[in-house]
């Protein structure tokens, strides 16, 4: 500290110990002595002492007629305040100038003392930007004690409700809500009073003229300083732009669906008939090269038969890929109503389905329990496990006679139905690939269309079940239904 | 011996139909028209005996099998005819309209002849 003689060493440490940026100037403004704070603050040392303070501290620029005003100090004694901004620090000080008397009371001097209030400075000023952010806000918001009574009002709140500040202060929230939403509104007080954020909500206010508004209500609870609940914020934003654009929306989705579903179901109708078309000149195809084969068969050389033979083929595999085709597009999209159907009556109509094949092939053939009812479309099962009959008495090695077994079994809350074949079985690298449409693994040596296994799995999607293949090349094939029992 | 009304407005299925009846040995006089109106015209002569059966294609220009047999239907004299609507469709809903409409049969057109054979004999059978 760099102080005068004539101090005591007592007002020297009371000085120190402060440490409070202080000055003492004399009358005529010349630096007598000044605290080590002080000292550190301007760049002022020993030196300095008997300078002019302008000079000496050529930083400190305080508004202007502070001069004016610590020449007042000076002669009345009496206190002037103001700031001082020290641009090298950053800080704010609040510089308090008194008039200096001597023991015998007479006027000499000034002592001006610096007190930091840059964080007072920051507070206020992001408190006025707070302030300025919810006066010109578009949303409302407004602040409530616990009891749910309006403390604060912005103007979009004014805008949006109604009421003008004056209005409403000291009134409870409750006005703006409609009578069907007071429970969730005291539910809602309920919550923030145990300090609950209650996240945006969709809901319905009144404004003060009773028209009903959409808005989108957050509240969250406001904690004070002692760490307890003491109000809420409610902020609320006028919605019925949004549920308006929504509601378009949605209705444009669901114009936009109907649409496709109408032009989807145009679609189908025209491959179905298409479809069915095809098959009348593939009729008159396949007729016409029967009856060249029955009726000139004799007399025609071997080559033209050949060519005759093909022809009745190839007319024969198209009808049946269209009759698959069609089969396919039925258990798709035709409405299925599943009741309890006796899978022993579904198996007896693939084996029906079957039975030239079965004879001329010599099948053995056995269900080997009593067969439960399963919640299924009858048709379609029926047509299901002759897809799946038909190719356990297809897939065998030549020469060799089919063995089909039907078995079911409990799963959970299924049943699994179980069409076990001894033929020459799938590699597993193909068991999912089987199940797609058009798929085929030999079709040069055992044909068909490839679109039997995918009716089984969309029937079987379509009852709620699931279908698939238990199997080893050589080793025979155990394709399985996973159906609900009825 | 009654006639069979045969109306088909494909030649080749008129000819393959033929065909079928003559190896099946159903010897019937057979009454062809490829036109609707025509087969309406011949049904609602009344100087003429009925036919034993009509044999009905679904898809015919203009008038449609159902709209013939829906007409046939409506007249009193020949709500009870067999009137055995016949198509090349599989589809389901076909069958069930023609059974709707009154047909006394759906058959499908089959693919192979033998099979037609085989239909022609089982007309000849329930013909007696």
């Amino acid at each position: 500290m760099t102080i005068g003689p004539e101090s005591g060493e007592e007002l020297r440490n009371l000085y120190e110990s402060s440490r409070l940026p202080a000055v003492f100037l004399d009358g005529g403004c010349r630096v007598r002595s000044f605290s080590s704070e002080f000292g550190r603050l301007f760049n002022l040392g020993d030196r300095d002492r008997w300078r002019m303070f302008w000079e000496a501290a050529p930083e400190f620029r305080p508004e202007l007629g502070w001069a004016q005003r610590l020449e007042t100090a000076m002669t009345t004694g009496l206190r002037c305040e103001a700031p001082l901004e020290l641009i090298r620090t950053g800080q704010t000080f609040l510089v308090a100038a008194t008039g200096y008397r001597t023991n015998a009371g007479k006027l000499d001097g000034a002592v001006l003392t610096f007190t930091d209030v840059t964080e007072v400075k920051l507070a206020r000023r992001d408190h006025s930007q707070l302030a300025a952010i919810v006066h010109s806000s578009d949303e409302a918001i407004v602040s409530l004690d616990l009891e749910g009574i309006v403390q604060s009002w912005n103007p979009g709140a004014e805008r949006l409700f109604g009421w003008s500040g004056e209005e409403i202060l000291g009134r409870p929230v409750s006005v703006l809500v409609p009578p069907e939403k007071a429970a969730e509104q005291a539910d809602i007080l309920l919550r923030l009073r145990r300090g609950d954020r209650v996240p945006s909500t969709d809901t319905l206010r009144l404004r003060k003229d009773g028209s009903v508004l959409e808005v989108a209500v957050t509240l969250s609870p406001i904690v004070g300083i002692a760490g307890s609940v003491v109000g809420s914020a409610l902020v609320a934003r006028d919605i019925a732009e949004r549920k308006r654009a929504q509601r378009d929306l949605e209705e444009r989705v669901r114009e936009r669906s109907a649409e496709l579903v109408e032009i989807n179901q145009q679609l189908e109708a025209f491959v179905y008939s298409i479809a069915h078309d095809l098959r009348a000149p593939l009729r008159t195809m396949s007729s016409f090269a029967e009856l060249l084969l029955e009726e000139f068969g004799a007399t025609l050389d071997p080559v033209a038969r050949d060519y005759s033979e093909r022809i009745a083929r190839g007319a024969e595999n198209m009808d049946r890929l269209l009759i698959d085709l069609l089969s396919y597009g039925r258990v798709a999209r035709a409405q299925l109503e599943l009741k309890p159907v006796p899978l022993d009556e579904a198996w007896q109509f693939a084996l029906t389905q079957h039975e030239d094949q079965i004879r001329t092939s010599a099948a053995r053939i056995r269900a080997s329990e009593a067969l439960p009812k399963v919640l299924a479309h009858e048709a379609t099962l029926g047509q299901m496990l002759a897809h799946l009959l038909g190719n356990a008495l297809k897939f065998t090695a030549a020469g060799a006679a089919p063995d089909v077994t039907v078995s079911v079994e409990r799963r959970g809350e299924r049943v699994r139905v179980w069409i076990a074949d001894q033929g020459i079985g799938i590699p597993s690298q193909y068991h999912d690939r089987i199940f797609k449409m058009f798929e085929r693994l030999r079709p040069r040596e055992y044909g068909g269309t490839g679109v039997g296994l995918a009716i089984v799995q969309k029937g079987a999607e379509r009852m709620g079940g699931t279908a698939g293949v238990e199997s080893e090349e050589g080793r025979g094939s155990r394709f399985w239904l996973e159906l609900v029992p009825a | 011996m009654p006639t069979l009304l045969l109306v088909e407005d494909s030649e080749d299925d008129v000819f393959l139909m033929q065909r079928a009846f003559l190896k099946a040995q159903l010897n019937h006089p057979l009454k062809i028209t490829t036109d609707g109106s025509e087969a309406m015209a011949i049904l609602a002569d009344e100087s003429q005996p009925l036919p034993a059966l009509v044999l009905l294609d679904l898809n015919l220009p203009i008038h449609s099998g159902l709209d013939i047999l829906r007409w046939i239907r409506a007249q009193p004299r020949l709500k009870d005819l067999p009137v055995y609507v016949y198509s090349a469709s599989i589809r389901t809903q076909d069958a069930e309209r023609a059974k709707e409409a009154g047909a006394t049969e759906y058959l499908v057109k089959p693919a192979g002849t033998d099979e037609l054979v085989k239909m022609a004999a089982r007309l000849k059978a329930l013909l007696g």
